[in-house]
């Protein structure tokens, strides 16, 4: 091994220890737990085998959950880039009054997850809430936004939509600007209107950085688990109920604080996010060897 | 040679300053305990109790001690905690400081086992008493058999009902610090307003259903009773007509029956009747109540605090009887010596405990918090007797019932299998089918199936 090379292993030093201290340790630590019977107690534990996923398969709180994750997941990115791009097009002029907006725009993303939820529950609360009161002064009832079924996770998303798409604006406006100029005022030439011109020379110009956005905010959705605790933990009858949330149900919340069994719920999480971020990743890699 | 010298030594003090981020913080100095304002509040109480707290314990040292409780009271009775804490570190004679560290329910689930086993956790745990039997079997707290010989405190001043909670196979492992039960609170200005008599607080549940039903004005937003979704169990209202969930020692499961299914089509049949809002929730029916637009529901005594300060004019009364008798589930916290506790440890221990049992003490936290007074020396007191709601609440509490305090799977149960089954009868689903199911599931926990 060369000496600057020696150098080059001593400067990573420090990432790599943090990397095995808090990443890798950590990573075949869940491994192992959710090979055991462990509880929160951590007593008497030892080896199981593969029986805590053995119970997973048989256990039908975990695939609501999953379906509950993959639903919110689905609606959500989708959602939150698809109004950022809206929002970019619309103030893609960069005036004053636009950087206002996005400011105003950003600034829910900066505040808690908790105490924004805490505020819309408020709001949208059906016996207490102000929206419920104001619509029912002019004669419209509205229905228990997060206490009925086939509203509440719609309500948690629009929450999170809400909360999150500021900052996916952020970046993509960020990039957006750094699109040459000489390529729209090309575009103009060619007869491309605003439109045209978005579509055919800002998204390709960003193409990198909205599948940045849409692989973090994809990773994000699928550990959603603030909101939810709070807007609705997890009811009505587990509605709402995703896979953070059931693992913390079962590992910390009720009894027999099952650690062994939620964290064999986690490593499945784990790798159900690796997964999808493979495929999206893989996706994304060949459109643009295609092009 | 002078460039390499130099980036070795960088790279080693960018791993020394990671390492040093990951090193334990130094023990703190005793701090300085309690704020001015409320050490000057609370001084009469401090001193009528110095006397009894000066002589508990069969020691006096005279070396400084620093002792720490973790607890789980994140709302206003935690307040209560820190000042009364506050004067004790403040007033005792004994070189005692006692630190309080209050966090979340599940932060202190979580990180209590590993702190004890690692000898980083408290001296001693303020929990509740259905968590005895999980932390005397994985070895986190010890016995404290000789806490009343060694305090010389007269432990037949103490309702004896509320004394059994804090034991385990015979073995003391907890010094009770408050008891409460589920009681029907009632707005005695919607009742007026109904034409009911306020100071009559419906004694059963054919009363409780009647005025339920005078006291909604749903037009104006005003509804008869509260019945929460997620309130956990209404295991009081089966009890009442003779149904039960599960037997204390969870080999039973009382669930699927026909007293239980009567039960439930009563409740149906109240929100059918429109008597509660649909889809409430707990927290919100506390707001609710608090706003004057409920007019009765179940709750603990944490809320007589928030009620007193509001102004709200309201009674408060025993969960109605039914067919077979009035019944309550029965809770409480209790003070746990943690595992690890040397004799110094267990000392400044039992002298903050013996503080605590102390009539000042048990009346301030009554009176101030709502909770039933369980000391005949504090129920003779004349300022508790003077206590309208104090009195209630005390009178209502002798209909105490244990509700799976022993099973280890209890919270399981209330979270897997009442509170689903609530939700569906309570929406209006079919209630043998949910009894059914619930029973089934109920079946799956207690490993019956």
């Amino acid at each position: 091994m060369k000496r600057n090379q020696k150098l080059a292993y001593l400067f990573i030093t420090p990432s790599l220890l943090i990397l095995i201290v808090f990443v890798f340790v950590p990573l075949f630590s869940a491994f192992f737990i959710s090979l055991t019977n462990m509880d929160i107690y951590m007593n008497e534990y030892h080896l199981i085998g593969f029986e805590n996923y053995q119970r997973m398969l048989e256990d039908s709180r975990v695939w609501n959950a999953t379906k509950n994750t993959i639903v919110y997941t689905a609606i959500e990115v989708p959602l939150q880039i698809f109004l950022s791009l809206l929002l970019l097009f619309l103030m893609l002029g960069n005036t004053r009054f636009h950087k206002l907006l996005r400011t105003v725009f950003y600034l829910p993303y900066v505040c808690s997850m908790t105490a924004i939820s805490i505020m819309w529950s408020m709001i949208l609360n059906k016996n207490s809430g102000m929206v419920a009161y104001l619509l029912a002064k002019i004669g419209i009832q509205i229905p228990n936004l997060l206490a009925t079924e086939g509203y509440a996770m719609g309500t948690v998303i629009a929450v999170s939509v809400w909360k999150n798409f500021g900052y996916t604006l952020t970046l993509l406006t960020a990039a957006a600007l750094g699109v040459s100029g000489s390529l729209y005022e090309a575009a103009e030439i060619d007869g491309a209107g605003w439109f045209a011109r978005f579509l055919h020379v800002t998204i390709p110009g960003i193409r990198q950085t909205i599948l940045f956005c849409l692989v973090t905010t994809l990773i994000t959705a699928l550990q959603v688990f603030d909101q939810i605790y709070v807007l609705t933990q997890g009811g009505p009858l587990f509605s709402t109920e995703t896979l953070v949330g059931y693992i913390f149900e079962r590992g910390f919340r009720a009894a027999p604080f099952d650690v062994g069994y939620a964290t064999s719920v986690a490593v499945y999480l784990f790798f159900l996010i690796a997964l999808l971020t493979f495929i999206l990743r893989r996706y994304t890699t060949r459109r643009e060897e295609e092009e | 040679m002078k460039k390499r010298f130099a980036g070795g030594l960088l790279a080693t003090l960018l791993t020394v300053c990671l390492l040093a981020g990951c090193g334990k913080a130094a023990e703190p100095a005793p701090a300085a305990t309690g704020s001015d304002d409320t050490a000057s509040a609370q001084t009469q109480t401090a001193a009528d109790t110095k006397d009894e707290a000066a002589d508990a314990g069969d020691t006096q040292t005279a070396e400084p001690i620093t002792i720490s409780f973790w607890c789980n009271f994140t709302g206003s009775d935690g307040d209560v905690l820190r000042e009364i804490v506050a004067n004790y570190n403040e007033t005792n004679t004994d070189n005692v400081t006692v630190e309080i560290d209050i966090m979340d329910y599940a932060t202190l689930q979580s990180k209590l086992p590993t702190a004890i086993s690692t000898g980083t956790g408290p001296s001693f745990i303020l929990a509740g008493v259905e968590l005895i039997k999980q932390y005397k079997e994985n070895d986190m707290i010890l016995p404290i058999d000789d806490f009343w010989d060694v305090t010389g405190i007269d432990k037949s001043n103490f309702n004896a009902n509320v004394l059994e909670k804090s034991y385990f196979d015979g073995t003391q492992y907890g010094v009770p610090m408050q008891y409460n039960l589920q009681y029907l609170y009632y707005n005695k200005d919607l009742f007026a307003a109904a034409g009911l008599d306020p100071e009559k607080a419906p004694k059963t549940m054919d009363e409780l259903e009647a005025a339920a039903v005078a006291c909604t004005d749903a037009a104006n937003g005003i509804y008869g009773i509260g019945l929460p979704v997620n309130y956990g169990n209404y295991v009081e209202y089966l009890w009442a007509n003779g149904g039960d969930v599960v037997s204390t020692d969870g080999t039973q499961n009382f669930l699927n029956s026909e007293e239980n299914i009567k039960t439930l089509t009563w409740m149906q049949d109240l929100m059918k009747k429109g008597v509660s809002p649909e889809g409430l929730d707990a927290g919100e029916a506390d707001t609710m109540f608090q706003a004057g637009r409920l007019a009765m529901y179940t709750s603990g005594p944490w809320n007589i605090n928030g009620l007193n300060q509001l102004g709200i004019n309201y009674g408060i009364t025993a969960i109605p009887a039914g067919s077979a008798g009035a019944f309550a589930p029965e809770g409480g916290c209790s003070w746990m010596l943690a595992k690890g506790a040397d004799d110094a440890v267990r000392s400044a221990a039992y002298k903050f405990m013996a503080y605590w049992l102390s009539d000042g003490v048990l009346k301030e936290w009554s009176n101030r918090n709502g909770f039933p007074v369980w000391a005949d020396t504090v129920l003779a007191d004349p300022e508790i007797q003077a206590n309208k709601i104090l009195a209630d609440v005390s009178e209502a509490s002798t209909i105490g019932r244990d509700y799976h305090l022993q099973l280890d799977c209890g919270s399981q149960i209330d979270a897997d299998v009442m509170q689903p089954l609530m939700e569906r009868v309570l929406r209006g689903d079919d209630v043998a089918t949910c009894l059914q199911e619930a029973s089934d599931k109920l079946d799956e926990i207690l490993g019956l199936k």
